[in-house]
């Protein structure tokens, strides 16, 4: 009998559908898993489930009775927690303020903090489940995995009946990963509800009972986990076949054309050049001095950069303007802006792209991510650089336009070029990548050639606490 | 030698005064989330409040009250358009300063044909406590207020991480609100302290800059109520220093009082250049 | 679409409607007429030539702190110090007017002119840059180093004029005028016209700042590079733009605007520093700057109306019982107040 019941629920934000008709039933006292790649509508779901956005249409039904959240607050009454992936922690305040401010309403009143009784309760929960966090320090001063932990505690104080994780261990080290998925196993003999939101399926097919895949917004699959195997799940999430690796054509002799600083690291001509790690272990350190290296020998580079809304679009500026500021050199005559060639070249641009709507003097911020993205890739490639640093390149980003950013990619490789592609994405690394690195706690392990290891191989480095044996091509 | 030196402290405990309501009226705000350029505009309206009130009803306790509620009112403004209408706080601030230098001398030409100065108080009966113990009063409410209560918490989380507060169903901006109205009672206070003990009537622009020298000492203090009011009688004594050199020639011929008017300021810049940089509230604006 | 966008660049116009509607309402608790207050404001500017001149010097003054503020604020910058940059700068080329004594050839007098006014302006560059230099070494708001900065700027400069610049035969606190060759703008061909009144030729330079903004603002690079960093500083960095240079040119910019006010003043009509000279042009220049929306041609319309009412305001002194030239700060205030609400108000329609 379900427990928590999805029906025919469909959640747009202006013309960008974000999930469609989806339906799903969660059993009581189960650990549930929704799968699905960046941008398939998961986190979306569940925001719909905590009561942060409304649903479009459909109907949520919790425990038979219909459930219609207006708030968090409703989710919170309703004893749903949601556990979410960036952590809602004032840092500047202790752990014990954190977790007292889930005891206030919202009614005006000056009743004093009961300080007291919250750090016993807290305490409690803390040695139940053998946990060490000192609720007295700055939040700022703990460890990521603390800072977890205390989001996770703050839940537990309100006994809920639902508790929802979002990406929960995307931060987190390979053994705080593993405690914490034990934690959640034991959370399940408390009788309690878990969702769990992830794309990382071997910890998901280890723990789940019931796992339900999203694909660009839709249902695609909700089996109970011993019926879907790791491959299948896959398959799912993206829709093909995982692609294995295939060699690429490739001249047998390339020259190098770039080395990286106090790396063994050399980049060659007509290469992808991979970097995959779990995010913040040295990618923006290994970006930053990439960087550095291409700006001092003066090669001529597209940067794809890691974080498209913070470090590519410019608020209120339109796509002309975007594309002066990178290639301010082509379209600069005398000091002056040539400006018909500039909206020329950004039209075509925009055309070859596909970047809808074809509106280039619309500010780039009111695009979609897609589209966003498909013109930043556009953007940087436009030039013909020696050197392409694309970082997450097709995150964000429907299957249409991943392919054709993959594609190329792989088109750009060819002609002497070198792409260094940084992915947290396993897949988009094997498949794209001739020879690659494993990022672990700002080290750098490799360089591996293609097929050189298989995915569990690659999973251990980039998890393990110790790599010893294994290359090293350097540390950041 | 020793009694020059007690006068000297209590004159800069005087002195400081209104700078430690300020302070701490822009505490609230500030740790609220809401940047407080505007003490000196509540400074102002608070001193001629008070200067009015108590001419009028020869007693301390109405003119202060009134500083305090009128003081409230004319925030309402403030708080308005920045809460509601979304307008930045440095630009509304600056505005509600033009405001209260503005009306003020309208009003008071109205009410007492003047320029700008109010007439002399008589008081029924001198209270020259009075001052210190509604400070001490304000003080302890405060402290109740921001460490004890519920309230202080979800106030400060308004400022530190809005999410957090939503998420547990608290409007941040009726938080912000409720704070920003505390902030200018207080500071309404110090304006009533200004014109009602420090002096005897209401002068034009009496608050010659204290609002922003207690602004300086909550940066100066990082954000922290306790520190600030330390700064505040730090500069509380710069004031008193000056105010002695004036009397004697011998020293103000060789360090001017422009000199030490400046150190507040001076020493808030310094404090910016070589203290390890303190975080203001994270979600300040 | 275009539409919205109207309604946006009117929003602001709207607002200051309403903010002068709501002024004139204002006098009603002064038992004034608002329909005389609102006459008196809105056409004492053009009561003489004389008093057109008066105005046009306003405006040249708030066309340059309107500026003061508008070209930091395209790099994000809320720039408040503008009002101890215009009192540092005035001061310099009123003591450099009556320290330097040029030689009797018109060689010696120019580039003594010039070394008045860039000093001038490479003084109001330099108290801007303080800010920037905080932000670059300390990330320090700009608006806290501001604040104190025009504190000690106005006390360095009430010392220095009082103790160490005084003028001998003047009972006020001010300078000795300048020195009798640099005060060649009272003939100046506007002094005339206008009947004497304060404008000179710097209301043509401050004009012709607005204009050479605006054009290199689109035809050159450096606006966009600006303009870029105001709008996200992470990304502009990343694509390579110097912060530095991008917060020491936007602020040093804003200084030399400073600067112009206080060489209107010093240079164009009074040739000597008068304490507390500037009604806070500093500050109104942020209601001129909101006003047009940072458009640098939109600064010259608004920086006229606001001088208009300037002007206006400070003549309900004789006009009415009550009302005082303080009422131009009243104006302004609530100017700021309904512009920065119909921005608002603007957005919310446009999201519907």
């Amino acid at each position: 009998m379900a427990y928590i019941e999805f029906r025919n629920i469909t959640k747009s934000f202006g013309d960008c559908v974000a999930c469609h008709d989806v339906s799903i039933s969660i059993a009581k006292s189960e650990i549930h898993s929704i799968i699905g790649e960046n941008g398939a509508g998961k986190s979306t779901l569940m925001k719909l489930l905590g009561g942060i956005d409304p649903v479009t249409s459909g109907d949520l039904f919790l425990n038979q009775k219909v459930y219609k959240p207006e708030s968090a607050q409703d989710a919170f009454k309703n004893k749903i927690a949601f556990i979410h992936q960036h952590f809602v922690l004032a840092e500047q305040l202790s752990g014990l303020e954190n977790i007292l401010l889930s005891y206030s309403s919202s009614r005006f009143s000056l009743m004093t903090k009961n300080s007291s009784e919250v750090l016993t309760a807290a305490n409690q929960i803390l040695t139940r489940f053998n946990w060490k966090i000192d609720l007295n320090k700055l939040v700022s001063r703990l460890s990521v995995g603390e800072q977890q932990r205390l989001e996770i505690l703050k839940a537990l104080l309100q006994e809920p009946d639902i508790i929802i994780f979002d990406e929960p261990t995307a931060v987190l080290t390979p053994q705080e990963s593993e405690e914490l998925m034990q934690f959640i196993l034991q959370l399940k003999k408390e009788n309690k509800t878990i969702i769990l939101i992830s794309h990382k399926l071997n910890e998901i097919k280890s723990v789940s009972d019931s796992i339900s895949v999203l694909r660009h917004g839709r249902l695609v699959q909700s089996k109970p986990a011993q019926e879907l195997s790791i491959e299948q799940m896959a398959e799912l999430m993206i829709g093909r076949q995982v692609v294995k690796s295939t060699a690429l054509e490739r001249p047998p002799q390339r020259e190098a054309m770039l080395s990286v600083p106090n790396t063994s690291i050399s980049l060659l001509k007509s290469e992808i050049f991979g970097v995959a790690g779990i995010e913040g272990n040295g990618q923006s350190l290994l970006i930053s001095r990439l960087l550095q290296e291409m700006t001092k020998l003066n090669i001529k580079y597209g940067d794809i950069t890691e974080d498209r809304i913070k470090l590519s679009v410019f608020e209120g500026m339109n796509l002309w303007e975007h594309m002066l500021l990178k290639h301010k050199n082509e379209f600069l005559s005398k000091g002056l802006i040539f400006e018909l060639r500039l909206k020329k070249v950004t039209e075509d641009l925009v055309k070859s792209w596909d970047v809808r709507p074809p509106d280039i003097d619309k500010p780039l911020s009111e695009f979609s991510g897609g589209n966003q993205q498909k013109f930043v890739v556009g953007r940087e490639l436009w030039n013909q650089p020696q050197v392409l640093l694309a970082a997450h390149p097709t995150r964000g980003v429907d299957l249409g336009a991943q392919e054709h950013i993959h594609k190329s990619l792989l088109e750009f490789s060819k002609h002497k070029k070198a792409v260094v592609l940084v992915s947290s994405d396993l897949n988009e690394v094997l498949y794209l990548s001739d020879r690659f690195v494993i990022l672990n706690k700002n080290k750098i392990y490799g360089p591996f050639n293609r097929g050189e290891l298989n995915e569990q191989q690659i999973g251990l480095i980039m998890a393990a606490d110790n790599n010893e044996g294994i290359k090293l091509a350097g540390e950041l | 030698m020793d009694s020059a030196l007690v006068l000297i402290f209590l004159s800069a405990l005087r002195v400081s005064l209104p700078l430690l309501f300020a302070a701490t009226g822009g505490y609230f705000s500030e740790k609220s989330g809401v940047a407080q350029i505007a003490l000196e505009a509540y400074l102002l309206i608070g001193a001629f409040s008070a200067a009015t009130f108590t001419y009028y009803s020869k007693s301390l306790l109405v003119g202060y009250l009134a500083a305090a509620v009128l003081t409230a009112l004319f925030s309402q403004i403030f708080s308005l358009l920045i809460l509601k209408f979304k307008g930045n706080s440095i630009v509304i601030g600056t505005g509600l300063n033009l405001l209260a230098m503005g009306i003020i001398p309208i009003i008071s030409k109205t009410i007492f044909n003047s320029t700008g100065s109010t007439p002399s108080i008589e008081l029924a009966q001198p209270a020259p406590y009075f001052p210190y113990v509604v400070l001490v009063i304000t003080l302890a409410v405060s402290y109740w207020l921001s460490e004890k209560t519920i309230w202080g918490l979800q106030m400060k989380f308004a400022g530190e991480k809005k999410l957090a507060l939503q998420s547990v169903g608290i409007s941040p901006a009726v938080r912000q609100w409720q704070s920003l109205t505390f902030s200018a009672l207080v500071t309404g206070l110090g304006g009533a302290v200004l014109s009602t003990s420090l002096s005897s009537n209401y002068s034009p622009l009496m608050s010659s800059g204290r609002g922003f020298i207690a602004l300086a000492a909550l940066i100066f203090a990082g954000w922290n109520l306790a520190r600030a009011l330390l700064v505040c009688l730090f500069f509380g004594l710069c004031e008193a220093l000056q105010i002695q050199m004036q009397s004697n020639e011998a020293i103000s011929t060789y360090v001017a009082a422009e000199f030490i008017q400046m150190i507040p300021y001076v020493a808030t810049l310094i404090a910016l250049l070589i203290l390890r940089s303190k975080y203001p509230p994270a979600e300040l604006k | 679409m275009i539409s919205s966008l109207n309604s946006k660049k009117l929003a602001p116009w709207l607002g200051l409607i309403a903010g002068l509607v709501l002024c004139c309402l204002l006098a009603l608790f002064f038992n004034e007429s608002p329909w005389h207050v609102f006459k008196i404001l809105t056409t004492s500017f053009y009561n003489s030539k004389f008093d057109l001149g008066l105005t046009l010097f306003y405006t040249t003054c708030l066309i340059f702190s309107g500026l003061a503020f508008a070209v930091p604020m395209k790099a994000g910058l809320f720039h408040i110090g503008s009002e101890g940059q215009i009192l540092f700068s005035a001061l310099i080329a009123a003591y450099l007017g009556t320290a330097i004594v040029p030689f009797d050839n018109s060689f010696s007098f120019v580039v003594s002119v010039a070394i008045i006014l860039i000093s001038s302006m490479a003084a109001g560059a330099a108290s801007a840059i303080l800010i920037a230099f905080f932000k670059i070494l300390k990330q320090a708001h700009e608006v806290v180093v501001a604040i104190m900065l025009n504190f000690i700027f106005a006390a360095v400069t009430t010392w220095l004029t009082v103790n160490r610049l005084q003028s001998p035969t003047s009972q006020n606190p001010e300078t000795a005028l300048m020195n009798e060759s640099f005060q060649f703008l009272k003939n100046d061909y506007l002094k005339t016209y206008f009947e004497n009144s304060p404008v000179s030729v710097f209301l043509f330079a401050a004009l012709g700042c607005c204009v050479l903004l605006h054009y290199v603002e689109r035809r050159t690079f450096i606006g966009y590079k600006i303009r870029a960093y105001g709008a996200n500083p992470h990304a502009a960095t990343r694509l390579g733009f110097s912060q530095n240079e991008i917060l020491m040119m936007s602020l040093g910019l804003a200084g030399v605007f400073s600067a112009g006010v206080g060489l209107t003043e010093v240079f164009g009509n009074a040739f000597q520093y008068k304490i507390g000279f500037s009604p806070q042009y500093g500050f109104l220049g942020i209601a001129v700057s909101l006003l047009a929306q940072q458009n640098f041609l939109g600064i010259i319309g608004s920086a006229f109306l606001m001088a208009c009412l300037h002007k206006g305001a400070s003549d309900l002194d004789l006009e009415t019982e009550r009302l005082t030239r303080d009422f131009s700060r009243v104006l302004q205030a609530i100017i700021i107040f309904s512009v920065a609400a119909s921005y608002y108000i603007a957005n919310l329609k446009r999201k519907k």
